[in-house]
């Protein structure tokens, strides 16, 4: 489905703030989410398992984060692209990407050598699968 | 063959030739080394009881502590078979009954990770980060059942990882659970 109509003026002002790196995402594993006083809004980005079709799902949540309402645009439809972008920005500044890339440019700019000591291991690494 | 004079001489015993008078001297005596001997008594039977009651409240600790370590090594071994059957729920896409599974393994895993066998498996920073990954994976689980759409990967991986940290500690309990019956 498209985006709904009632989420429409929203998803874009977010998509644009968002550019302009003005939200404050959050990752949490697979969803990227933000708190706006008493709301949460979260995105996230899959492909489905039983119709292999990729999506990107909306998700609203109250002050307790619980989830009071969610959609989802699958490819192929209306908007698809335009949240599935939303979503890759979301996700690149909750990974800190944006910020990361101008310290290494910044770093690069000085024209002297440039890192220090390797990050320890992530503790994650090793997964079964 | 007693005279009795008053309270001072109570008696005269006739043994053979000569003739004894039991005094209160004698009484005394007597009844001093029976005050000994009983109050000794009381002693030992005091000491006696006190160890008695030592080794049944000993026995009793122990008991209660092999009843704690079974029902523990049981609780962990609950867990770890739930943590399974979310993986299959996810695997059989059962969106909405995963999505409760892993409501219910995340509740009984923050009640166990509080105990002091928890606690002695793993960190209590070990709990608080498995606590956090059950509580995200049970709220994307919410998001895929209320869009009907699962994208299973991520949390497949999430969810095996935890099974193995769990079977892990599941084995290690079970181990020291037997120790504990058994000791050496």
């Amino acid at each position: 489905m498209p985006i709904p109509n009632d989420y429409k003026s929203v998803v874009h002002q977010l998509a644009e703030a968002t550019q302009e790196e003005r939200v404050k995402w959050k990752s949490d594993g697979h969803v990227i989410s933000v708190r706006v006083e008493d709301a949460t809004f979260s995105v996230w980005n899959g492909v489905d398992d039983d119709t292999d079709t990729e999506f990107v799902s909306f998700g609203l949540g109250d002050a307790r984060n619980k989830t009071v309402d969610t959609w989802a645009v699958d490819a192929g439809e209306r908007d698809f692209e335009m949240m599935k972008a939303f979503f890759k920005n979301a996700r690149r500044q909750a990974l800190g990407i944006p910020q990361r890339l101008r310290t290494l440019e910044a770093a690069l700019a000085t024209k002297g050598v440039i890192g220090g000591p390797t990050a320890p291991d992530d503790p994650d690494d090793g997964l079964p699968f | 063959m007693y005279d009795f004079k008053g309270f001072a001489t109570i008696g005269h015993h006739t043994r053979g030739a000569g003739m004894e008078t039991i005094t209160d001297r004698h009484i005394g005596l007597a009844g001093l080394v029976i005050s000994f001997v009983g109050f000794a008594l009381t002693l030992i039977q005091l000491w006696r009881t006190k160890k008695v009651a030592e080794a049944a409240q000993l026995a009793a600790e122990k008991a209660i502590s092999h009843v704690f370590v079974v029902t523990s090594v049981a609780a962990i071994q609950q867990i770890c078979g739930l943590s399974k059957e979310v993986i299959m729920l996810v695997k059989s896409r059962n969106r909405k009954g995963a999505a409760s599974a892993a409501l219910e393994l995340s509740g009984q895993v923050s009640r166990f990770c509080n105990t002091p066998i928890a606690l002695a498996l793993q960190p209590r920073e070990a709990w608080s980060e498995m606590s956090a990954a059950l509580v995200t994976i049970h709220t994307q689980l919410e998001l895929f059942a209320d869009t009907n759409r699962l994208d299973s990967h991520d949390l497949i991986q999430k969810l095996s990882k935890v099974y193995i940290d769990l079977s892990s500690m599941a084995a290690k309990a079970e181990l020291s659970g037997a120790t504990n019956a058994n000791p050496k």
